[in-house]
This record gives C-alpha cells, structure tokens and sequence, in this order.
C-alpha cells in the first residue's frame, strides 16, 4: 500500500496569501513606492492615517505609509529626542536619520499629539524632502469640525498641485476614492469574517493584511486580494477553537510580531482597535457628494476616533459595541506608555469598560520587537484570569 | 469643602508680604506686595464664591470667556503650580491611575480636585491650549466631575479660519452653558469692558519687555518668572502701571535687580520651582530679562498679539478677540512659532546663554530641544544648556543635582563672556 505523505508545501493560494501579508515587512515595505518612483510619480510619506490618500492619489502622487524601523537601536534619533517619548515618532526618526527615507519626495504629518508635531518639525529641519506639510486632524465629528477639515484638504491640495506640478482633476479625486473605497470594502467584509469562530486569518495576518494596503498600490492590493477570495471564504488558519477571544487597542502598531505574541500565548485576536486596523478601514467616503473635500473630511471624521480625539464616550463605546459584534472576552491596551492621549485615557476607559463587564488590561509595549518576556507573562495572566471567567 | 489648599496659599503670601517688608531686596519689585495683597483677597472671593454656591468653570487659558457667561473661573493649571505639599495631590492623581510620567502641575491640578480641595466646576472646557497634558488633565477633571463638558479642537496655524473655527467654537459653548446651567448667561457688555482693559494693559505689557533692554535688567529672576496676565479689570490695569513705574524707574537710574549682572539669561518652559536655584541665579549675577513659556512671544508682542490686527489682517469681532486670546500660545504650533520669537528676543534682549528646562512628559519642550540649540547656536552663537529636572523634585539631592549643573554652565558662561568670547563653548 502506497502511502501519501502530508504535503509539506503550501498551496499557491497560501503562498500568495503569506506573500500578500508580507508586503509591509522591512524587506518589502518599499517595493511599490520605489516602483511607482521609477514610472515618475513622486512619492509621499505619510505619518498619519488622518492624511486622506485619496487626496495624494488625486494629485497623481503615491501615497506610502511611514514605518519605523523594527530594530530596537535608535541611537541617532536619541540625538533628538528622548527615550521617554512616543516610539513610533523616534523609531521613525531613526530611520529617517538613516537614510531610509531618502527616496520620498515629500511628507506629510498631522497634529495627532505633541509627538508628532514635532517629528514633523525635526524632519522639517532636516531638509531632505522639499515638500514637509503638517494637517490638523480632525478630532470631532461635528458639522464644525467637518468644514475645518475639508478647508484643511483644500490648503493641502492646493500644496500638492505646487509640489506635483499638476492640477486636481475631479475625475482624478472620484476614481483614487472609489479605489481606496473598495480596499475599505474588501477588508470591511473580511472583518465581518473575524466575527466567525474560525475567521480566515489570525488577528496576526489581519494587521498584515491592514498594512499591505498602506503601502502598496491600491489596484494591484485590491485585485490581489480578490483573487484570494474564494480560498478566503473557506481557509483555516489553524486558531485552537475554544480558547479566549481578544481585542487589541493600540496606536501605531505596524508589526504583526506583537499580535503573534498575543495569540502564541493561548487566544484569538478576533478584533482590534488600531490606526492601522480597523480604524483605517472603516467607513466609506460618500461617492454622491458633490464636494468631494467635504466628503473626505466627513469620512475621516466619522471613523473610529484615535485616543487624540476628543470624544473618550465614542472611544470606548466604539469599543465595547466591537466587543459585543465579535464576542471579545476580554480587550488588550498595548499602549506606548509614553503616548499622552492614551496613557490620560486609560483611567476612564478602564472605568468604561468595567462598567460594561468587560475585562480589560493594559500592557506596556516598545514599538520594535523587544522586552517581549515581561509582556508575555502579563498576557498570559490575563488570559487565565478571563478564562476562568469563561469558566 | 475641603479648605486646606486654600489655607495654606493664605498662610503663603501673608508669609511673603511679611518677608518683603521685613527686608525688602532689590531683587523683588516692591509692587510684589500689592500684588500678594491681591491675590489673597482673590482667595477670599474665590473662598465666598464657593461658599454661596456660584457656579465655577474649568477653562485654561480662558478665564475672561468663563466671566463673561457668569461663571466663576477656576484657574486649574496655575492652582497645580501654587501646591505647597506636592506630593499628596501627586498621589491622589496616581492612585486614580494616572501616570507619574506627566508634567507635575497637570497631575498637582487634577489631585486637587480629587482630593476636593478646589470648588467642584459645573462647566469644564478643554482645549490644546499650550500642550496635550495640559488639554488631558483638564478632560480628566471632566470626568471626576459632574460638570458640562466641553472640548474645544484648536487647529494649528494662527489663520483667520482658525480663529473662526475656535470662534464658532465658543459661541456653541455659550449655547449649551445657557440651556444647561441655570443662571448662566452671555453678557456682552461685560465682554467688552473686559477687552478694553485687556486692550489697556496690553500696552503696558510691551513696555515691561521694553524696559528688559536695559543693562543691568531692572527686574530679577523670580519677578521675571512671574507671568505677566492681561488684566481685565480696572485695578488690575492700576497695579500694573504702579509695577511698570517701579520698572521704568529703576531702567532710568540704571538700577539692575541683580548687585553686579554679569550674565544675561533667557530661560525656557517653566521657572524653576525651587528657591536654591533663585538663589544661584542672583547670587552668580545672572538675570533673567526673558522667560520663553508657550505665551510669552505674544504676550509681550514679540509676535503680533492675540486679537491684533496685523496677524489676521482685519479688525475683529469680540468674541474673536476671546478666542484670539485662548489661540496665542506658541507651545501648540510647530516648532517656528516657539523657536522664530525666541531668536529676536534674545537678540533684542542682549541674552548671552540660554537655559531649556526639561521635564518628564514635556514633549513640546523635549522634542525641540536639538532643534533649538542648534538654531540657537547658528543664529546667535550663544551656548544652550538642556536642563533636566522637574516642578516637585521627589529627592533633595536630584534637585541639588540640577543646582549643580546650572551652576557650572552660567560659571562657564560668565568667564567666557568676561574673557571676550561669549560662544566658546563646549557643548553641554
């Protein structure tokens, strides 16, 4: 009797699914901008998801989501700031400080905290890009606030069109909407998927798959990953059934390791709260709307608001209705603790969140993959702790 | 009511007046006294207000636009600085699970509250006035409070939009104060008596800067620390012009507050807190023409003020003014705001070293620093010592610590300076 050996090769549908997660890993991260560079498109770096892309790609220009480095060494950001400050901003400015970033052409910050204003500054000073802007985020979701950012977009298009030396065509704008509309589309029926007991990827691969779309060419991602779809609906990522189910809150977290961490210690990550997650993919822009600044302004206001925003009660609603809609049993903050808005939050948000019954802990996290020990042990313990809750 | 704050500031400033006139010293303007004197029977209103039940507002940076809904502003952040036993309000603040690492006075500010030592607000309104801590120390007293709550998004940039952005802002405020608040209601006229002697002392407030020029500076290290307020009122306008005649006085004479100036320093972010590093300063000759906090450029007109025509380019509505007034600080902008002014002053103020004091969690501070000793250096050629310390060192010798090193770098600063060539300098 002949024996069939296990295929220890992946299927293609799974390679090019591993592919497709990996585009934002050091190695990849920079393959499309460089590519669209090459066809003569200048290319912006972004340091906020509050930097509507549908604007960048109007103007003709490739938008690319800004990483910091993963390695923990950032001695020559230290030079400028401290240890003591957001990770996100100094890991980025080490990179920067590299030469990483050489090839944009230009970068555009938002006013997301004091952190960032002033990464904004210190590369401003560094005069590598001739294009350095800086945005005021939207933090309120009022009529008010909505016209202010939309004014904000008309300011910064009219940037744009200087440093890309082309107009904004309306066609341009409705087509890098529609575009980035779909992207929202796709991933927002895949976090549908999260809500099943066997989703089709981990809560690893999800923040994979968030950032590839942050920096790869938005065609190609969305084509990608509806190829994917089928072998999608169906796949098993190999998650134990029956172990808790998380949610991750947290800023700026753009290495999938972490959630990995997360799951390795025994649960699902079946939601999460991130800028580079959910937030970044929900809510569509208003294709009938006649101004299309406005339009942008609202979308970006009406998403899922970061800590910075000015409405905790949102904040933590938001977060207890995902936690009822994906049946979370408890909710992980891996917070930089030297993020302000969020470190000021926690003691409501804690409060919130106990009063609604669910079980939530806040773990202290770097931004690259380091000091991982301390880290697993505290997840560890909260997962004991809700299952026997569960229990 | 918990009066312990309030007895312990009485006991502070009847001690000081007593102080000065025991032994009045050159380094302290005489009109310190009357201003003491005014701030004690500012306790005492505060105490009566609290008493009879009138409504009190958490605003920073905003106290005219609480005056003029009838609310009776509590003045949260300077409250924090004024603690005179730190560390039960810091650990109030962290027990209710905040975090040590924050700039001391926004965690003094909300202990206070915790701990019941300051009238409960019924309206509290945040804003990015100066920096993040700040705007998030004050949505935290929101939330221990049953106050109406109000959060107001100050854009970047000293545009017209903006300034009508944050306009619009406060007229929603002034809707819902109203519909919400019994007995609370917007009065122009009080607005506008407010402006002119706002207007009125604003005048008088470029003169102070005027009289800095002088060497010796007319004023020593902890009166220039003491942050000169727009006054709204009559009397307020009245006691700065007595201050301002004690000043331009001595610029006259050239009286210098310190015996013998052999330095001049502009020192940035916030005084510092203790009396050892007062005492350093005067006792090395070292005045101190300019504070460089988040308002300063404005204030004293360095930029064009708040509610001046020049920076928005028209003649402004009153409640534009207030929001103008709210809009100023330096510190929530990008680094051009708070770094461009500095250079002129230091120019136009003869500074021969400056002195950037930095604390835990001050991130506008902190992540400007490089920016401004390199700029500092390039531009004027004039050394920058980063100091780090803290409001309320927890150990007597981390802050004899911070003594040390300030004291070494002016001593550097002075032989350089009297040696002929005030900019070479190590780096420090």
């Amino acid at each position: 009797m002949n024996e069939t050996l296990p295929s220890t090769k992946l299927s293609s549908e799974e390679t090019k699914l591993k592919d497709l997660l990996r585009a934002n890993s050091p190695a990849q991260r920079k393959k499309w901008a460089l590519k669209a560079k090459s066809e003569g498109k200048k290319v912006v770096g972004l340091l906020c998801t509050f930097v509507p892309v549908e604007l960048i790609h109007g103007a003709g220009m490739f938008p690319w989501r800004v990483s910091g480095t993963w390695q923990s060494h950032v001695y020559r950001a230290l030079a400028w700031r401290d240890l003591d400050m957001c990770k996100y901003a100094t890991h980025v400015l080490e990179s920067m400080l590299e030469g990483e970033y050489d090839f944009l052409d230009g970068v555009i910050a938002s006013d997301w905290d004091d952190d960032r204003r002033r990464l904004y500054d210190v590369w401003k000073l560094a005069g590598k890009q001739a294009f350095v802007e800086i945005v005021t985020m939207p933090k309120k979701a009022t009529e008010l606030s909505v016209g202010y950012f939309a004014q904000e977009l008309r300011r910064l298009a009219s940037h744009l069109e200087r440093a890309g030396g082309q107009k904004i065509a309306p066609e341009g704008m409705r087509e890098a909407i529609e575009t980035r509309n779909h992207t929202r589309r796709l991933i927002g029926r895949l976090y549908e998927m999260r809500k099943r007991d066997v989703p089709p990827l981990t809560g690893a691969e999800f923040l994979g798959l968030t950032t590839a779309a942050m920096v790869m060419e938005p065609g190609e991602f969305n084509q990608r990953l509806e190829e994917l779809w089928a072998f999608l609906e169906t796949r098993d990522p190999g998650i134990a059934v029956g172990g808790p189910r998380v949610m991750i809150s947290s800023d700026l977290l753009d290495n999938p390791t972490y959630v990995e961490i997360v799951e390795n210690e025994g649960c699902l990550v079946a939601m999460d709260d991130l800028d580079t997650g959910s937030r970044y993919g929900w809510e569509m822009v208003d294709m009938q709307a006649e101004d299309p600044f406005e339009a942008l302004a609202r979308r970006y206001a009406h998403r899922p608001q970061d800590p910075p925003a000015l409405d905790w009660e949102r904040q933590a609603q938001q977060i207890i209705d995902w936690a009822r809609e994906y049946n979370i049993d408890g909710v992980i903050e891996l917070a930089d603790d030297f993020s302000p808005p969020r470190r000021w939050r926690w003691p409501f948000f804690s409060r919130t969140l106990a009063a609604a019954s669910i079980p939530v802990v806040r773990i202290p996290r770097e931004y690259g993959i380091a000091s991982t020990g301390p880290l697993q042990t505290r997840i560890r313990a909260f997962l004991e702790m809700i299952g026997q809750e569960l229990l | 009511m918990d009066l312990t704050f309030f007895n312990e500031q009485i006991k502070k400033y009847e001690r000081r007046i007593r102080a000065i006139e025991a032994s009045p010293s050159s380094a302290f303007l005489k009109t310190n006294v009357e201003l003491y004197r005014m701030e004690l029977e500012n306790l005492d209103r505060t105490l009566e207000a609290w008493k009879s039940g009138r409504p009190f507002a958490i605003m920073p940076g905003m106290e005219i636009f609480a005056r003029i809904m009838g609310f009776y502003p509590w003045n949260y952040i300077a409250a924090g600085d004024r603690v005179t036993d730190p560390s039960r309000y810091l650990d109030a603040a962290i027990k209710a699970g905040y975090s040590d690492h924050s700039c001391d006075r926004t965690l003094t500010a909300l202990g206070l509250l915790l701990r019941g030592e300051m009238p409960p607000p019924r309206l509290v309104v945040s804003m990015r006035f100066a920096c993040e801590p700040e705007r998030l120390t004050t949505v935290a007293a929101a939330k221990h409070s049953d106050a109406l709550y109000y959060a107001i998004d100050n854009p970047l940039g000293w545009t017209y939009e903006a300034l009508k952005y944050v306009t619009e802002q406060l007229w929603e405020i002034i809707g819902l104060a109203e519909k919400t608040i019994p007995g609370i209601q917007y009065d122009e006229d009080l607005l506008l008596e407010i402006l002119h002697w706002t207007d009125e002392s604003k005048k008088l407030v470029r003169q102070n800067y005027e009289m800095r020029k002088n060497v010796p500076c007319p004023i020593g290290p902890k009166d220039a620390f003491r942050l000169d307020y727009v006054r709204g009122s009559k009397r307020g306008v009245e006691h700065y012009e007595r201050r301002l005649a004690e000043i331009t006085e001595r610029a006259e004479k050239g009286v210098g507050a310190i015996k013998e100036e052999r330095l001049r320093v502009a020192w940035m972010a916030t005084g510092p807190y203790s009396r050892d590093t007062f005492k350093i300063l005067e006792e090395m000759g070292v005045s101190v023409p300019w504070f460089h906090y988040g308002g300063a450029a404005s204030m004293y007109s360095v930029v064009p003020y708040g509610e001046n025509e020049k920076r928005y380019g028209r003649k402004l509505k009153p409640m534009e003014k207030v929001a103008a007034l709210a809009h100023f600080s330096g510190w929530a902008q990008t680094a051009d705001y708070w770094i461009d002014p500095l250079i002129t002053v230091c120019r136009e103020l003869k500074i021969d070293a400056v002195v950037d004091f930095l604390q835990p969690g001050c991130v506008v501070t902190k992540g400007l620093k490089k920016i401004i000793s390199t700029r500092v250096k390039n531009e004027l050629g004039i050394p920058v010592l980063d100091l780090e310390g803290r409001q309320f060192f927890n150990s007597p010798a981390a802050q004899a610590e911070m003594n040390r090193r300030l004291a070494e770098f002016l001593e550097l600063c002075i032989q350089n300076k009297e040696a002929g060539h005030p900019a070479a300098l190590p780096e420090v």
